[in-house]
C-alpha cells in the first residue's frame, strides 16, 4: 500500500468531505481515504500500480471540486 | 574460422543496429509527463540559492521527488530515500523538489536537517513545476533514464522494498 497526500479546493462543510470521501473510494485501487476540511487535503491509501492519478484527479473533479 | 569470423561480424552488426534503433526510439520519444515519454525540461533553484536545470543532468540517471514538509507520507519515506541516496547516489542524480507555494522555507530547512538530507531541494515557488508534470498528490516519484525518458512514476510513499526494486531497475540492476 501507498499512502499520498491530495489537495482538493472547494470543499465547504462536512458533505462536502463526504462527497470527495465517498468519490475517491470509488477509484480503483483505493484502500482508505481520509478527508480533512480544515486543511483541504485527502489522505489517500491505494494499491501500487493499480490506482492512477488521472483517475484520482477525475473522481474529485466529478465530484464537483478540483485538484491543486 | 571463416564460419566463427562470421557469426562474429553478425553479431557485431546486430549491435550495432539494435544500439541505433534504441538510440532513434529515445531520441524520438515525445515530451510528456508519462512513463515513456521525455520528461520537460524545468530549472528551479535550491534552498541553497544553487539553480539547477533537469536538461543540465541529461546523460545521467535521474531521481525526482516531489514533496512537502508537512506531508505525512513525505516524512514516512525520506530517511529510506536517504539510505536509498547512500546505496545509489554514486549513480543517480537524486532531486527532491519541494511544493513550496504550501510550505515554508524555514520548514523546509528544518526539514533538511531533521532528515538530514544530502541531495539538492529545489523550490517549486508556484508549483508550476509540479503543473506542469501533472502531480495530483505527494508524494510523486519519477525515475528519468539517460536519455531523459521518464522509466517509472510512482504515486505516493514509496517502501524500502519497492525503492529497492525501482532504483534496481533503473541503474540496469547494476
Amino acid at each position: 500500500m501507498a499512502t499520498m497526500m491530495i489537495p482538493v479546493q472547494g470543499m465547504t462543510c462536512e458533505g462536502c468531505v463526504r462527497a470527495v470521501t465517498h468519490a475517491l473510494k470509488a477509484v480503483p485501487g483505493v484502500k482508505a481515504v481520509s478527508v480533512d476540511l480544515a486543511s483541504g487535503q485527502a489522505t489517500v491509501t491505494h494499491e501500487p500500480g493499480v490506482t492512477e492519478a488521472a483517475h484520482l484527479k477525475a473522481a474529485v473533479e466529478d465530484a464537483g471540486y478540483d485538484v491543486g | 574460422m571463416p564460419i566463427r569470423n562470421s557469426l562474429i561480424s553478425l553479431l557485431i552488426v546486430l549491435l550495432v543496429v539494435a544500439a541505433a534503433v534504441l538510440h532513434v526510439s529515445s531520441s524520438k520519444a515525445t515530451v510528456g509527463v508519462q512513463v515513456g515519454e521525455a520528461a520537460p525540461d524545468f530549472q528551479l533553484a535550491s534552498l541553497t540559492g544553487v539553480r539547477l536545470s533537469l536538461h543540465s543532468l541529461r546523460g545521467r540517471l535521474v531521481y525526482v521527488n516531489f514533496f512537502a514538509s508537512w506531508c505525512p507520507p513525505c516524512q514516512a519515506e525520506t530517511p529510506d530515500l536517504v539510505k536509498m541516496y547512500a546505496r545509489y547516489g554514486k549513480r543517480v542524480v537524486f532531486v527532491a523538489v519541494d511544493l513550496a507555494g504550501g510550505d515554508s522555507v524555514t520548514d523546509v530547512e528544518a526539514f533538511a536537517v531533521r532528515y538530514r538530507i544530502p541531495y539538492p531541494i529545489l523550490l517549486d515557488l508556484d508549483s508550476k513545476v509540479a503543473k506542469r508534470y501533472q502531480v495530483i498528490g505527494i508524494p510523486t516519484s519519477l525515475f528519468i533514464n539517460r536519455n531523459g525518458v521518464i522509466e517509472n512514476r510512482v504515486l505516493g510513499g514509496m517502501t524500502p522494498a519497492t525503492m529497492e526494486t525501482d532504483f534496481s531497475q533503473l541503474t540496469g540492476g547494476a
